[in-house]
């Protein structure tokens, strides 16, 4: 893989962007910030939505056109078009709501995600009572697993520990297999659609299978098999890089670089998290403080 | 009622020092926490409680954080319940992960819908609250209380979810007149519906005003008085997690935090910020 982290980096976001129609509604999960720039991201490309909402500020924003990940929240809060939202509301009117079920957009990131799709966010290690890694926790992912319709996850460092043979623990549900099986299962809606790494994309067969849509750029099959702890298929496919013009806009909406956050080792982002907090209280000072009641 | 002429009264009034707090709550109790990570949390109310040193606390939290974190710091937790305990962008709560992993705490894995289904079904009074979510997810299988039926009924899949409540909810909000109506907006996690089924509430405020200030705005009050049995008063409440408009979360505090856990300063840490002035202090630091 030649690619540096950066380049890893602004690949990925310009991939979800990219599938972010304009009409959707976009949900920020837990600390899943990629999700919010990706979103502006493709606000900006294509002029117009999508909704974004977050529980954080409690609902429905449109938010600025550039952000900082520490003021993520007061960018949502200032720019909200309502502000009492609870996540049970979130999901009523959204998710889980028949009106606009179908408009609904999340990426899940999961710690573990198997060939059947299976994702794990809770534990890794064969004992759950004894864990050898407790993970914060899949907060809704097993539950909207059951709705979403197209199903989104991505992967920021695709390793053989990210996609093991089998997951240590189902979080939250695969395809199951093929739509039948799934239904007979009792899962009506939802299915995983697609899942965007820095090394590919990866798609979903009938049988539920993965396998690989495309590679990306300077990326070799070897190198995705080597990674991957299950056999894959490809599809004979590149994936497109991005256009000068998605980077423009991607640095201008996001200029401290914070989704590089994601691709990071847990001790490395702690100097990203410091540089960017440094930066964003230098241009903070001058400026009035914002905010009013 | 004619402009200029005051409110009657609604109601007892609410009105508590932090000071009282930790007697509102006995050993053995379950605490709803609200807020959702590092975001309007009542981590004043948190830190007053765990300075009182309670023991065998059920901790309860939507998608928790510091507020558990600093309950574990003192031992004061038997049972943790959230769908995450993390410091978000921050990373993994430190002694959440590793109490976990040690065994020395039990911990029930909550998902959004087994917290806000089981809320509905006390809400209505209801056995359980019948679920598509969590069909096909190992969650059911850890869990005794979660069930996977065939609903004989409609035929359908289903999971059944248990009710939930608790016996004390500590919630964080930015105002609130003297008989407990609360005006709470932005960051909301599911802070109204943890009122309705919690025995006792106690809601710290970052500015208590006139009932006549909030007949202004009523569209924010989110907790009519008869929900909530006490209001703290507490300027910087949420601090260091966030209550806007007033301030941001501090991530440099979580940052040192982490990093005074990953180095073996427990110990400093809770007599420096819990049972010392060092969180006062760092709060002094910042503008609210």
């Amino acid at each position: 893989m030649t690619g540096s982290l950066e380049q890893r980096a602004d690949l990925l976001t310009v991939l979800m962007a990219r599938n972010i129609p304009p009409e959707s509604v976009v949900v920020m999960g837990t600390s899943t910030p990629l999700t919010a720039i990706a979103s502006l991201l493709a606000l900006e490309l294509n002029d117009s939505g999508p909704w974004f909402t977050t529980p954080l500020a409690g609902g429905m924003s449109v938010l600025g056109h550039q952000v900082s990940l520490f003021e993520l929240e007061r960018a949502a809060f200032d720019s909200s078009v309502m502000r009492s939202t609870q996540i049970i509301d979130l999901w009523e009117m959204g998710s889980i709501g028949p009106r606009t079920r179908t408009r609904w957009l999340q990426f899940f990131r999961p710690a573990q995600m198997d060939a059947m799709g299976n994702m794990n966010n809770s534990v890794i290690g064969p004992d759950y009572a004894r864990p050898r890694i407790r993970l914060p926790g899949s907060v809704g992912i097993g539950d909207m697993a059951a709705y979403y319709t197209p199903l989104y996850a991505y992967v920021t460092r695709h390793n053989r520990r990210a996609f093991p043979h089998r997951v240590d623990f189902v979080s939250a549900p695969g395809t199951i297999g093929t739509v039948q099986e799934r239904v007979a299962r009792g899962l009506r809606w939802g299915r995983p659609t697609a899942v965007f790494t820095d090394l590919c994309v990866l798609g979903f067969d009938e049988r539920g299978r993965m396998r690989v849509s495309s590679v990306h750029p300077d990326v070799t099959q070897e190198e995705v098999r080597e990674a991957t702890g299950f056999d894959l298929e490809f599809d004979k496919e590149w994936t497109e890089p991005p256009s000068s013009r998605e980077l423009d806009v991607l640095r201008q909406v996001d200029p401290g670089r914070l989704r590089d956050l994601e691709f990071v080792t847990s001790r490395e982002r702690r100097g990203l998290i410091q540089a960017n907090l440094s930066q964003t209280l230098a241009s903070r000072r001058g400026t009035a403080p914002t905010g009013s009641t | 009622m004619t402009s200029g002429e005051p409110p009657v009264a609604l109601g007892d009034e609410k009105v508590i020092a932090l000071e009282d707090v930790p007697r509102w709550i006995d050993d053995g109790s379950s605490v709803f926490i609200g807020g959702f990570t590092l975001f309007k949390s009542p981590l004043g109310l948190v830190r007053e409680l765990a300075r009182a040193r309670p023991r065998d606390l059920t901790v309860w939290q939507h998608i928790g954080g510091p507020a558990v974190e600093m309950l574990l710091a003192v031992d004061a937790v038997s049972h943790v319940r959230a769908s995450y305990v993390g410091l978000d962008i921050v990373g993994f709560a430190p002694l959440f992960t590793q109490r976990v992993q040690d065994g020395q705490i039990r911990f029930t894995e909550e998902t959004e819908a087994t917290m806000m289904f089981g809320m509905k079904a006390t809400q209505w009074r209801l056995p359980f609250m019948p679920a598509r979510a969590l069909v096909g997810s190992e969650i059911v299988d850890v869990r005794d209380d979660l069930q996977e039926y065939d609903c004989q009924i409609s035929g359908e899949r289903l999971v059944a979810i248990p009710p939930v409540s608790a016996d004390i909810a500590l919630l964080q909000a930015q105002k609130a007149d003297r008989f407990g109506n609360v005006q709470m907006y932005g960051t909301m996690g599911n802070d109204v519906e943890l009122a309705k089924v919690s025995s006792k509430v106690i809601v710290s405020v970052e500015e208590l005003v006139d009932t006549e200030e909030l007949l202004r705005e009523p569209e924010k009050t989110a907790l009519p008085g008869h929900l909530v049995d006490a209001v703290v008063e507490l300027k910087g409440g949420a601090y260091p997690s966030s209550c806007l408009p007033y301030y941001d979360v501090d991530f440099e505090y979580f940052l040192d935090y982490s990093d005074a856990v990953a180095d073996g300063r427990l110990a400093d840490y809770v007599s420096g910020h819990i049972d010392g002035p060092g969180f006062l202090e760092y709060r002094a630091s910042r503008e609210f």
